[in-house]
Formats: structure tokens, sequence, C-alpha cells
């Protein structure tokens, strides 16, 4: 089949965080000149201040870069895709978008796990390979031991792979040469009815939300009427065009290449990624393959610490929901924390960045709940119930318990896969296999139970290895399993923020640990508090915080008074911090580190 | 003083209290001396062990001493606020004693010809057991001390060592008798509550102490401060900070002993024979009366302003030739004042006045809870802390401003 489009190339990057993605696409940018030196900024693509900051792409973008080999013009479609576990469908939509994929590996560090699994879906996909190495110019590469490990993986000759450095520039063209060579040009059907995939969508506070889409048959031109394929929802399109990187409007969009629209709408949930945009007067019949519906894996109780603030958080959330078609939320009221909201996020990073925004670009502080998994309770009397809140777990009778579980990848170098092992076993994993990926590197493979990944696996699994494991997974049903509920209580009171459901072998010893944390955690009050954890009516685990005898500074004189009433103020502050659990002040940060299980995150009270 | 100065406005050359500031409060001076011959290791005050420091002599520091107090008093008069005589004098350090009774003479001299001093005043110096003698306590009453404030902090040598105190414990009975011998009224210093220090030695100290039948007892319970010797040992855990019950069990065994002795307290670390002997020039502090702190770091207060002095004696001298060598100010808002007086109020034995509550919006059922708690007593219609709550005074604080 002839190509719609012969001298375009449409490809995306696969790397994990930090091994160099943005610098690389800076450097691209600068070479094929759609970029000066004056406009230049680092991680050029990344536009919001918290993936700067944190080093994440958490939004793909597409960028435009002409290219000259031998007085021949090409196009090259730059997806930029994100790199965490948390967003992989948002990979596999900008993998379908491309016809070859850079498989960039840092040449001091090997390949990390989420590489490995994005690859994988790649090569799935069909996507040609161009592996790279990046950061040849540290002085700890090692870019022959790791070209052999990637020549492993993917079947090629080591001598093949290209070696750059996104810092300084270094083989960059001879890269944009070879995706010219290499990558097969875009195929499709140009006079079929217009088909175009989501593959991001991003909401403007100035143009609304911004739909990024590959056409893949057909033409798409302005002022044209569009369909959402899922919802048969219709669209004026106000703006057609492409990024170079900035938005620039085109007349039309055509199979093979990739743009953005934008139709005014305002929610990102009325463009969602994976759809097929279709138009209104020449529909195509059948959409394509691949659309999924975004689904939170992990749910959270978010409170505002002050119950006055709970419209502001209502609204941040109603604006939030606008740019990130994957949170979802409903009201709940706890017993301890007042109003609030079960959200609902795709992982843990998610739930991070959101309650970050929430905190930051709101400026409303808040209270996240330890995170939970979904668990699909049945009853003795037939009755199903779904529970996202352990709060919510039903009493009486229980028939069976279903919980999430993931298909686990480890890449790790040998030397800690002892470590790994026990650290997988106690998490109730089931190893699925092994296997030596080079000389002293291993991929290990489990499968684990969510519930038991989302508390602090990931960093369990770097600190025991030093930071050298790399950690996938993705879903892999559910199964059966022997659950309780341990229910926490301050002072006699259940305090349901802190139930938790756990395996039943490890009810005691999870009841002890956050009766243990909590004591260090809640700062001595006025009164003993006496802590408890129990299963139904049983105490299983108990502490208690003494009271506090002394609280004084017994030296006050001149030299004092200016010092101890700043002292005064902030400790007025630090007491607006605190939230109120029946009489007792428990910190903010105790209701998610009394559930984590590394005591080393655990404030000391006292420090 | 505290080592650190507090972050303020910078000085800026023009007397930023204004004469609407004079009113009925009394007037009090306190004088730095900087000096020392060891630096203990949880001292945090501004004080320095050479004898000289950048080429200011110990023995010629009263010059720039009665430099500020020249240029204090000219600069009060320019900005037309009336004073009027000290109703106490007080010289801290550092180790006063290490000035000589012509150094003292000189300062005291200084201070009754530009302000006056009123008759009766309680006049206090604080001093180290080493550095004295009868002749030097005699010398001191005739120049008009009547009180010494007598650093003795513990009678155990375990205690003092890790306290890096070099006196010996003898010398502080000998400074009592001879105190006492001149005629001097006297006020002995403790600390409680040093790394390893057990109850039993806690109270065989206080035991020895009531023994010498002072007339006046400050005991604080140790504050391991920023920047000292002692917040390294601690940090690096070389030294273990006691358990809090047992700093209560301290404090409840000195107010047990002390009362049995006749001493009273007046102020949560404060205990006293006599109305007499309660120290009037602290007190002036806690009741937010007006005081001029001369010398290095020292703090002043006057209407809403309270300032602070550079902090190097170097700096301090250098500067209190032509100006004051004052380093920053602050400017304190009614609210802030009224706070103030919260936090210092509630530390003596009168209590808060309900005036004061008021004055601030406590809420009734704060202060109920804080009866409640057996913090608070209703004494003669103010609260007065009880002996739990003497324990919890910065908690009640805080509580009441809930």
């Amino acid at each position: 089949m002839d190509s719609p489009a012969p001298k375009l190339r449409n490809f995306c990057i696969i790397a994990h965080i930090d091994h160099g993605k943005s610098t690389l696409a800076d450097r691209m940018l600068q070479l094929t000149g759609i970029v000066n030196d004056r406009q230049m900024r680092d991680q050029y693509l990344d536009r919001m201040d918290l993936e700067r900051e944190r080093g994440i792409t958490i939004k793909s973008q597409a960028v435009r870069m002409p290219w000259k080999i031998a007085d021949e013009d090409y196009v090259l479609n730059m997806i930029d895709t994100p790199g965490h576990v948390d967003f992989s469908y948002e990979v596999s939509r900008s993998l379908a978008a491309c016809e070859g994929a850079i498989l960039l590996v840092d040449a001091a560090q090997g390949i990390e796990a989420q590489t490995l699994a994005n690859l994988y879906l790649a090569m799935e996909n069909d996507l040609e390979i161009i592996p790279v190495l990046n950061k040849i110019d540290l002085p700890a590469a090692q870019p022959e031991k790791y070209a052999d490990e990637i020549a492993g993986l993917i079947g090629c000759d080591p001598e093949d792979i290209l070696q750059v450095s996104g810092k300084t520039g270094k083989g960059v063209p001879e890269l944009l040469d070879r995706i010219v060579e290499l990558i097969p040009p875009p195929t499709g059907e140009l006079e079929a009815a217009p088909r175009a995939m989501i593959f991001d969508s991003v909401y403007d506070a100035y143009r609304g939300v911004i739909t990024y889409v590959r056409m893949i048959d057909g033409t798409l031109s302005s002022r044209e009427k569009i369909k959402m394929m899922s919802t048969d929802a219709v669209h004026e399109l106000l703006e057609i065009g492409v990024s170079s990187p900035e938005p620039t409007p085109t007349k039309a969009l055509s199979a093979g290449e990739v743009g953005y629209l934008i139709t005014g709408v305002k929610d990102v949930r009325q463009s969602k990624v994976g759809d097929t945009v279709t138009s209104k007067e020449n529909t195509a019949t059948d959409s394509l393959k691949g659309y999924v519906e975004p689904r939170p894996m992990v749910f959270s109780g978010i409170y505002p610490i002050d119950g006055g603030d709970y419209p502001a958080l209502r609204e941040a959330l109603d604006k939030l929901r606008l740019s990130d078609a994957a949170l979802v939320y409903e009201p709940e009221t706890s017993v301890a924390l007042g109003f609030g909201f079960r959200c609902g996020f795709l992982g843990l990073l998610h739930l991070e960045i959101i309650t970050e925004r929430l905190e930051r670009e709101f400026d409303i502080s808040l209270i996240a709940t330890s995170p939970s998994v979904v668990y699909e309770v049945t009853m003795e009397d037939g009755s199903e119930h779904r529970v996202t809140n352990p709060s919510e777990y039903p009493v009486g009778k229980i028939k069976q318990v279903l919980e999430p579980v993931v298909n686990a990848t480890i890449l790790s170098p040998k030397d800690y896969v002892g470590t790994i092992i026990e650290l997988c076993q106690t998490r109730r994993g089931t190893m699925i296999d092994m296997q030596y990926l080079s000389e002293d590197r291993v991929q290990l493979r489990y499968q684990l139970p969510l519930a038991e990944i989302v508390f602090d696996f990931f960093d369990q699994l770097k600190s025991k290895t030093q930071g050298y494991a790399s950690l996938d997974y993705e879903e892999s049903g559910l199964q059966a399993s022997d659950l309780v509920k341990v229910d926490l209580l301050l002072q006699g009171e259940q305090v349901d923020a802190f139930s938790a459901i756990v395996h039943k072998d490890k009810a005691y010893s999870h009841g002890v640990s956050v009766t243990g944390k909590l004591k260090e955690l809640i700062p001595r009050q006025q009164f003993e508090v006496p802590i408890q954890a129990a299963v139904g009516s049983r105490i299983i685990a108990r502490e208690s915080v003494r009271a506090v005898r002394k609280d004084v500074l017994a030296k006050c004189y001149g030299g004092d008074i200016t010092r101890k009433r700043k002292l005064l103020e902030k400790q007025k502050e630090g007491k607006r911090r605190m939230k109120m659990v029946g009489r007792v002040e428990v910190p903010q940060e105790a209701f998610i580190a009394a559930l984590g299980s590394d005591p080393s995150k655990v404030d000391k009270k006292n420090q | 003083m505290p080592g650190v100065l507090p972050q303020g406005i910078e000085w800026g050359g023009s007397f930023p209290v204004s004469p609407d500031a004079v009113s009925d409060k009394t007037w009090h001076a306190y004088v730095h001396i900087p000096f020392c011959d060891v630096r203990c290791g949880y001292c945090d005050y501004n004080t320095y062990t050479s004898t000289e420091v950048q080429g200011v002599a110990r023995t010629e520091f009263h010059q720039p001493l009665i430099s500020e107090i020249e240029q204090s008093r000219s600069v009060l008069e320019q900005a037309k606020i009336d004073t009027k005589p000290f109703s106490t004098v007080f010289f801290g350090g550092g180790t006063p004693s290490l000035f000589s009774l012509d150094q003292i003479e000189a300062l005291l001299s200084s201070l009754k010809n530009h302000y006056g001093i009123k008759p009766g005043a309680d006049m206090t110096l604080e001093l180290n057991p080493d550095s004295v003698d009868l002749e030097y306590m005699q010398g001191l009453f005739e120049l008009g001390i009547n009180r010494v404030s007598i650093g003795a902090q513990s009678f155990d040598p375990e205690v003092l060592r890790v306290l890096d105190r070099t006196h010996d414990t003898e010398n502080v009975s000998k400074a009592v008798s001879q105190a006492k011998q001149a005629g001097l009224m006297v006020s002995i210093d403790l600390i409680y509550g040093a790394p390893g220090e057990t109850l039993q030695s806690w109270q065989q100290t206080v035991e020895k102490t009531l023994s010498l039948e002072p007339d006046h007892l400050s005991a604080y319970a140790l504050i391991v401060e920023r920047g000292t010797k002692l917040e390294r040992q601690v940090s690096k855990g070389i030294l273990e900070m006691p358990d809090e019950d047992l700093m209560a069990a301290k404090y409840e065994l000195l107010d047990a002993k002390t009362k049995q002795a006749g001493l009273d307290w007046y102020e949560l670390s404060n205990f006293s024979r006599s109305e007499q002997a309660i120290s009037w020039h602290n007190r002036a502090y806690w009741s937010s009366n007006y005081w001029w702190g001369f010398g290095p770091g020292a703090h002043s207060f006057m209407g809403d302003t309270r300032w602070w002095n550079k902090k190097h004696p170097a700096a301090y001298s250098k500067s209190s030739e032509g100006d004051l060598p004052i380093h920053g100010y602050e400017k304190i808002t009614e609210r802030q004042h009224l706070e103030e007086r919260l936090l210092l109020e509630i530390r003596m034995r009168g209590g808060l006045q309900k005036s004061l509550l008021d004055a601030l919006d406590v809420k009734p059922e704060l202060v109920q809870q804080q009866l409640d708690f057996g913090y608070l007593e209703e004494l003669n219609g103010s609260y007065s802390l009880t002996l739990k709550g003497r324990q919890m005074a910065d908690r009640v604080v805080l509580n009441l401003l809930n």
C-alpha cells in the first residue's frame, strides 16, 4: 500500500525517568531549527512546573520538525510519551500513533523495568525500534556493556546501536538521519472517511481542551464539524494545526499526520484519550481499536484540614478534573475527618501529583488517607459490595473477597535477587519467572496483590537495592484472598480513617506496627491516649501515649520575650495543622505515615 | 540573654519611641557584662572568655557601657521622653563579678548621674563563686548593691562536669556566708535536668542549697539551646536528655522542699523567702514595665518598641562612641502586646486578670477547660497556675489562644 505521506516519519521516545529524554528532545528542537538558542529553555516540552521540578513528563505532546537528507525534505513528528507506570494507558496510545520508537537508554545505568515494559509494548505494535545509548559523555558510561544487553533484548547487532549525548548534542544528527532511513512512512487511506486517534488531551486555561490526534485515514479540515465516536458528541472545530513546537494553525490534517484540534470544550472528558474522531458529514463506520475508559486503581480520602475549606476543595477538584480525565471523586464523610472526597487515581504517583497540585495551586491544607484498592466482597446472603474505603467494609458473614492483583516486572543487578525475593514473599507475591538479561542483570516477574504495592513497595524495593532495582506492573485481574479489616481506636473510639484491610495472617503484625507508629506520631496530649488495634471486637494490639507533664520554658527574661512570642506564633500555626479526632490532636502526616511500613519515614514527634 | 538576636527592623538612626510612651510604668536598668573565664557547654548567652576581645580589654569595658548610658540620656532628652529614676539595677552576664569594684562604681555613678536610682532600689549583681572574696562582697555592699545572685547550678560534681562548670561546690557555701556577712541578700541559681542527673542527685542539690538558707532561689529546667556544645553532644547521641516525666518529678520535689524551707514560688522558676527578697528587677520584665538594657546584645523595652544592641563587644564598643549601639528593633502591635502579657503574666503567682483575658477575647469555655484539666485555679478574681499547671504554662497559653 502506498503511503499517504511518504516524507513523514512518526516516532516516539521510550525511556526511563532520568535517562535524558527531555534533554535529547531539546537538542532535536535546536538542531532542526524550530527552536532557536534564544528561545531555548531546559526541558522545553515539559509544560507544567511540577513536571519540570520532578523531571517527569506527565503530559505527552507532539512536535513537528523539518529534516533534510540529500536535498530531500522530510517531516519528523516526535510524540513525547509519559514515563511512569501510572500512565501506561497514555503510553500505549502514543505508541499506537507512531511507526517507530527510539529506545533511549542511559549508558551509565542500563535499561529499567518500565522501559522494558514499554519496549515490549512497542514491539507488539510492530514499531521499528531504534536503540540508542545516551549520556555517553558521562565518565561512568559503559556503552559496550549496555549495548550487549540491549542487543540481547531486541535481537540486533551491538555495533548498530547509536551512541549519543543529549547534553552535548553528539550523535544527534546521525540519529535524525536514521529515523528517516529506518522508520517507515505512515500507512492509511487518504480518500476514506476521516478517522483520527486521540493520543492526548490537555486542558489550557485560555483555549479550553487541546486534543492531540494522529490522523489514520482521510482528512479533517478547519471549520468542519467533528464527531467523537465513543459518545457521538458533535463539536465545532475552532482550530486545527500542528505543534512546531508552539501551536501553528493549518487548513487541514490528513492521513498519517499528527496535530491538534481545538473545539472550545472545557472538559477533557469530552475528548478522551483513545477515542476516535471523525467528521459529522463524512462519518466513518468503525472506530479505531484500543479505546479504554481510564479506570482508577487506587483510592484515597482527601479531606481539608480546616472544615471551612470544603467548598474550596470541591471547586479545586472540579477544576483539576477538567485537565485530568482519570481523576474521579465523590463526596464522602468520615467520622474522624469530617467532610471530604473519596478520590480514585491511576496509581500512587497520580495521587501524589493531585494532592500536591491541590495544596500548591489552590492553597488548601489537606489530609490524604492511606491509599486503598478496590475489593469485591460477596456476602453469605449473596449480596455484593464494591469497597473502595476500608471503613465501608461490610460487617456480617462474608463468603468471598476478591482483590486486584498485578503482574510486576523487576529488573535488578543479580546481587539483590535474594533480597527482592524476600520482599516479594512478605508481600504475598508468587514468582512467575526469573531470567538473566545479561551476566549480572536479572528480570524477576511476580504476581502481587495491588494492595501490597500501593503503600511503599517501591520505596522498599529502592532502599533494599540501593536504588538499583526498577519496577513496572500491569493489572492482572482479581484473586480471592483471606482478608480482614483492622480497625484503630483512639481513646476507645474507632477512627475510620485509620482502618485497613489486610491479609488475615498479617493482621496482628499490622496492628502492632500501626499502634507503635501512632505512638510515635501522636504528640503527648494533656491526657493519656490509649491506642488500640482491633479485628471486629477483638483487640489485637495496644499502646498508649502518656499524658504530657511538662510544657514550659523555664527561663523568661527581658531578652527572651521577643523570641518567646515568635515561638508562640509558630506554635499557633503548628496547631492549625493538627486535626482534632475527638479530643485528640493528630498531626497531618500520621494519616498516611501510620499505615506505611518504613520506620525511617516516621517523623519522631520530638525532632 | 540568648545569644541569637531576633529578626527585626534594621536600626536607622532616629529613635523610634514617641514621647507618648511615658506612663505610669516603672523604669529599670540592666547592665550586661559579656565576659566569663570559661564558657559552659549549655550556655548560649552573649559572653566571651578572653580578657580582651578584638582590642577591647575587659578591664576597660565599663567605658563603652558608660558611653551608652550617656548616649541614651541625650537621645531620650532629644525625643522629649521623660524618665524616672531607676527602680532596679541588675548587673548580668557573663560574669559581672569579673569587673573590679572600681568598674562597678563607675557604672553606678553614671546611672545615678544621668537617671538617678530610687532609694531602696533592688540592686543585684550576678557572681561566680570562684571569682569573689569577702572584701569584694563588702565593697559591693558599700556601693549600694543589696543582692548577689550566685550561680551554683548543682552540688553534684558529675552534673557540674556535664555542664562544664568549673567551680568547687565548697566555694558556693563560702560565697553565701561571705555575702551574708557583708549584709547582702543571697539568691542561688540552680539548673536541673542535666543529662545523667538522677532524682536523688537533684534532691541532694536542693537540700544542700536550702541548708545554706538563701533569701531567694531560681531553678531552671535545662534548655538545650541551638548552637551550644550541649546541643551538639545531644544531637550526636553523646549525651541523652532526660525524660520529661523525670523533669516534672524534679519540679514537684523542688516545690515541696522549698515550701518546707519557707520559700514560696512567685514566678514558676523563682522562689522567695519574703516580699522584699523577690527579684523586683525580673518582675519588671514579667509586668511589662520599661527597661533599658545597656551592653552588647542587651534588649530594651519602652512603649510599643523593643530594641536590641549589637551583639559583639567590639562592634558594640565601636558604635557606642558616637551613637546608640542598637542593632535592630521591633514595633509591637496592640494584639502582640496582649499576647506577650498573657505569656508573661501567667508565669506569676498573681496569675491572669480577667480584664486581660477579655481584652484577648479568650473564650470562657477555653478558660474552663484549663480549670478542668487542673492547670489553672481561680484565686481572688484571677486565674493562677496550679502546681501541675506551672509545668504546662506554655501549653496553657497556646490553649487559651486557640
